[in-house]
C-alpha cells in the first residue's frame, strides 16, 4: 500500500517523551481501519512472526515479521528469504488458519474446504506425500502458504482460502479498501 | 525392556529441534539450544514435582501455553496431561542435552 505523505515514514520511530525515554522503542501503528501494519523487528526465540486476526486491538493490528525472514535481500536470510513470512502472517491477518487446524489430533478446522485436514505442522521441505488425518492419497497440502515449511516449499493459497480473504476484505476490514481507493483516485 | 529413564534428567524444558526429526525420531533440546529462526516450535517443561507448561504456537503464530501434570510411566512412556488433552510420548533416550521420542 503507498505511503502517504502526509505520514512520513519517520513515524515509525517511536516518539521519545521523559516518561519512556527508558522504555523500549515501540514503533506506534498506524490507523488500522486504513492501512496493514508491517512491523520489521527481532524476535525472541527464533520465531519468524506473528499476526493479529479481524477484530482486534487496534493498537496491535498488523502482522509482526523477524527482520532475518523480512524480503528477499539485505538481512533476509536463507531459508526463509523470498518473503513468504509475510505471506503467511498477513494470511492470518485476513482471517485464514493453518490448514493442520491447530489441533494435533485431526478434530481442528481451517474453515475451508478445500485444503485436506491435516494432524501436524509440516517444517523444511517434505517429501511428497505426507498422509496424515485418512487424507490420502496427497496427502497434506504441505506447499499451502499457511503451512510451516521452508519459503521455497510454499507456494499457494486455494480457492477456498481466496474467497475466505475476500469475505474479509468485505467484511472486518472492508474500511481498507476504501481507503486504498482514495489513495488511487 | 528398556533401562528406565531419570526423572531428575528431565526436569527441565524441552523444546522441539524439528530441524533434527528422522522419519521414526522426534527431537528436543534443552531452551537454552541456539535454534535457527522457526515459524513455530511446541516446547513443554517439566517441574520436578511433577507438573508441566506445554507451549506452543498459537492459531496466530503467537505462543500459547498450557499448564497440566506429568508422569513417566514403566515403560518410559512420557505422558502430559493438559486439562482434557492427554499427550503419550514413548521416549527412546534421554542426554544432557538432547531428547529424543519415538513418533507414532
Amino acid at each position: 500500500m503507498a505511503s502517504p505523505a502526509r505520514r512520513p515514514l519517520r513515524r515509525l520511530s517511536a516518539p521519545t517523551t521523559r516518561s519512556s525515554r527508558w522504555r523500549p522503542a515501540v514503533p506506534l501503528p498506524w490507523p488500522s481501519d486504513k492501512y496493514l501494519n508491517i512491523w520489521v523487528c527481532t524476535l525472541g526465540g527464533g520465531l519468524l512472526g506473528y499476526a493479529q486476526f479481524p477484530g482486534g486491538p487496534p493498537s496491535t493490528d498488523g502482522v509482526v515479521i523477524l527482520n532475518r525472514a523480512f524480503g528477499t535481500t539485505g538481512t533476509a536470510s536463507d531459508p526463509f528469504k523470498l518473503g513468504r513470512t509475510a505471506t503467511h502472517e498477513i494470511g492470518h491477518w485476513l482471517n485464514l488458519r493453518h490448514i493442520w487446524g491447530d489441533t494435533e489430533d485431526c478434530t481442528g478446522t481451517d474453515f475451508v474446504d478445500d485444503t485436506p485436514n491435516a494432524q501436524h505442522p509440516n517444517f523444511g521441505k517434505p517429501t511428497f506425500p505426507h498422509v496424515s488425518c485418512t487424507n490420502g492419497p496427497n496427502g497434506d497440502m504441505f506447499i499451502n502458504y499457511m503451512d510451516y515449511v521452508d519459503d521455497a516449499a510454499m507456494v499457494m493459497f486455494t480457492p477456498g482460502q481466496v474467497v475466505r480473504m475476500q469475505a474479509t476484505l468485505a467484511g472486518p476490514r472492508a474500511t481498507l479498501v476504501v481507503s486504498a481507493q482514495h489513495l488511487t483516485s | 525392556m528398556a533401562d528406565k529413564i531419570d526423572r531428575a534428567a528431565l526436569s527441565q524444558r524441552w523444546v522441539h529441534s524439528h530441524e533434527e526429526d528422522t522419519a521414526d525420531e522426534m527431537v528436543f533440546r534443552p531452551a537454552s539450544y541456539a535454534f535457527p529462526p522457526s515459524r513455530g516450535r511446541r516446547s513443554f517443561q517439566l517441574k520436578p514435582e511433577g507438573t508441566v507448561v506445554t507451549f506452543g504456537p498459537g492459531p496466530d503464530d503467537r505462543s500459547v501455553q498450557s499448564e497440566g501434570t506429568w508422569q513417566l510411566d514403566a515403560d518410559n512412556k512420557l505422558i502430559l496431561q493438559t486439562g482434557t488433552a492427554e499427550r503419550a510420548m514413548p521416549l527412546l533416550r534421554v542426554e544432557p542435552n538432547k531428547l529424543v521420542v519415538k513418533k507414532e
